[in-house]
């Protein structure tokens, strides 16, 4: 089973301080000034908004795809992360054929992906 | 003005003047939302019929979504063929309007037609005993599709609704909601078929034999649509349907008639992926071609990116380097930039199909933070559909 365009769970268990520097976004607001990255509170509360947003997005998906490998009765499944700006040129093609195959450095200098042990058949 | 408002004589009022669905809820007396799989039509469905009916009209939502989606949206059990009130979900009572939903069983729907329909119940009986019809009213494809239009004729007919709104089919492509009828008429007005069948009943099934049937055209359709050899018991339901196939094609032709009327609004429901957009593209392109009344293009779960000051790249090193709230910082920003170019490439992408449909009223609806499963994430949708 293809999972299609998941998304990324870029920020990991530092989502869990997202709500708290969304209440007090002080140690943010320091960082950005340390770095001369001008970042009013406005806008530090639309970068954390969409993260928390983000997050949410992330944390559903992992419960459905939780319950659908748990309904899956060991049927190997594989993730396919979700593309921005989609599959339609031959670069996206290739992030998306990475993770169905992972290519060894021989295979990927014949140009043709290895099919890895126990991955589903397309 | 809300849509749970009234006006000085007391009239609900349906707000949202910006909103090409305000006028078709307050207006309309059918509208038909399709689009392809997955883009939200059993959602946006369910939220303009709610909007209705709290603006103070009858409403009925029909779905033909077997599963289930509907009754999730509006907090049910179940739904059944026939409408049921949606009552006690925090809907007002007392007031002009009402909900009723149903979901439509397409066989239970088949039966009653021949019920309706047939002679007498000799006639009922037989057709609805054959192996074919049994078949036929729940595997063929594009039965669905038809008996939704049957159903939408019923309601109408009944005036018991002021507005109907149908959900239709999570279909290969929308298109086919138009084509069934034309498809499932095709099949049971096939008369040359019929002609082909008809000695068999009055010779017995060895003409049938006797033919050599299995090259023929039409018996390798009807073979393909029932996936088995029936054809003793097709050309006794072709028999025992004379007299009916009128009747199916004039009313699926008064439902077309009806669907093309200024009084329906067909809205085509997409997400700003680029197979849905395209779909909804072809979607809008057919129903112009068949001079059916296009009412607005709903975009779902649109991504929107909020004003961040550009930082240059330095600034994002030092982040970088600069501890864990430095990186964080850091990813906060790589991931707004991604939000930024999806929403960009979204907006793009709408504009692309805008620019091939002329004066298509359009509604984007931001991707909303939870699922919708009762009445009050509908009055959420509702408030991004009726007031963007």
């Amino acid at each position: 089973v293809i999972a299609n365009r998941v998304t990324g769970d870029r920020l990991g268990g530092r989502a869990s301080r997202l709500a708290a520097l969304a209440r007090d976004p002080a140690p943010l607001a320091a960082a950005a000034a340390a770095a001369g990255a001008e970042l009013d509170g406005p806008a530090l509360a639309t970068l954390l908004g969409e993260a928390r947003d983000r997050q949410r997005q992330v944390t559903r998906e992992r419960r459905l795809l939780k319950e659908l490998r748990n309904g899956l009765d060991g049927l190997p499944m594989v993730e396919l992360p979700f593309l921005a700006g989609g599959a339609n040129g031959p670069e996206g093609v290739r992030a998306l054929a990475e993770r169905l195959a992972p290519q060894d450095a021989e295979t990927a200098a014949r140009g043709r992906p290895r099919r890895a042990a126990g991955a589903a058949r397309a | 003005v809300t849509p749970r408002t009234r006006d000085a004589a007391g009239a609900a009022v349906v707000a949202g003047p910006a909103s090409p669905l305000a006028e078709l809820a307050r207006t309309a007396r059918i509208i038909v939302c399709c689009g392809s799989g997955g883009v939200g039509k059993t959602s946006t469905a369910a939220a303009v019929a709610l909007w209705a009916a709290e603006a103070g009209r009858r409403t009925c939502v029909l779905t033909i979504d077997p599963a289930r989606r509907l009754a999730q949206a509006l907090g049910l059990d179940l739904l059944s063929n026939a409408p049921r009130p949606v009552r006690g979900k925090g809907l007002p009572a007392g007031g002009p309007g009402s909900l009723d939903a149903m979901m439509l069983d397409m066989r239970r729907t088949f039966d009653e037609v021949i019920e309706r329909y047939a002679r007498d119940s000799e006639q009922a009986d037989r057709i609805l005993a054959n192996r074919f019809y049994q078949r036929l009213s729940s595997t063929l494809a594009g039965t669905q599709e038809y008996m939704a239009m049957e159903k939408l004729y019923e309601l109408h007919e009944s005036q018991r609704y002021d507005l109907l709104v149908v959900d239709t089919p999570p279909t290969r492509s929308a298109l086919d909601f138009l084509d069934a009828p034309d498809n499932l008429n095709e099949l049971l007005d096939a008369r040359a078929f019929r002609l082909l069948i008809a000695p068999a009943q009055r010779i017995g099934r060895g003409y049938l034999r006797g033919l050599n049937l299995a090259t023929t055209a039409m018996t390798k359709m009807v073979r393909r649509v029932t996936g088995s050899e029936l054809l003793a018991e097709v050309g006794e339901f072709f028999a025992a349907f004379e007299g009916m196939y009128d009747g199916f094609k004039e009313r699926a032709g008064l439902v077309y008639d009806q669907l093309k009327h200024p009084s329906t609004a067909f809205v085509v429901v997409a997400t700003p992926d680029g197979a849905a957009l395209r779909e909804a593209g072809y979607f809008a392109g057919r129903l112009a071609a068949d001079r059916m009344p296009l009412g607005a293009l709903v975009v779902n779960r649109i991504h929107r990116a909020g004003p961040v000051p550009e930082v240059p790249a330095s600034a994002r090193e030092r982040l970088q380097a600069d501890g864990a709230d430095g990186r964080l910082l850091a990813d906060l920003l790589e991931l707004h930039d991604g939000l930024e170019t999806l929403a960009a490439s979204e907006q793009r992408r709408v504009q692309e199909l805008l620019a091939t449909v002329p004066n298509l009223g359009v509604v984007q609806v931001p991707l909303l933070k939870d699922d919708i499963h009762d009445i009050p994430g509908l009055r959420r949708l509702g408030e991004h559909l009726f007031r963007p």
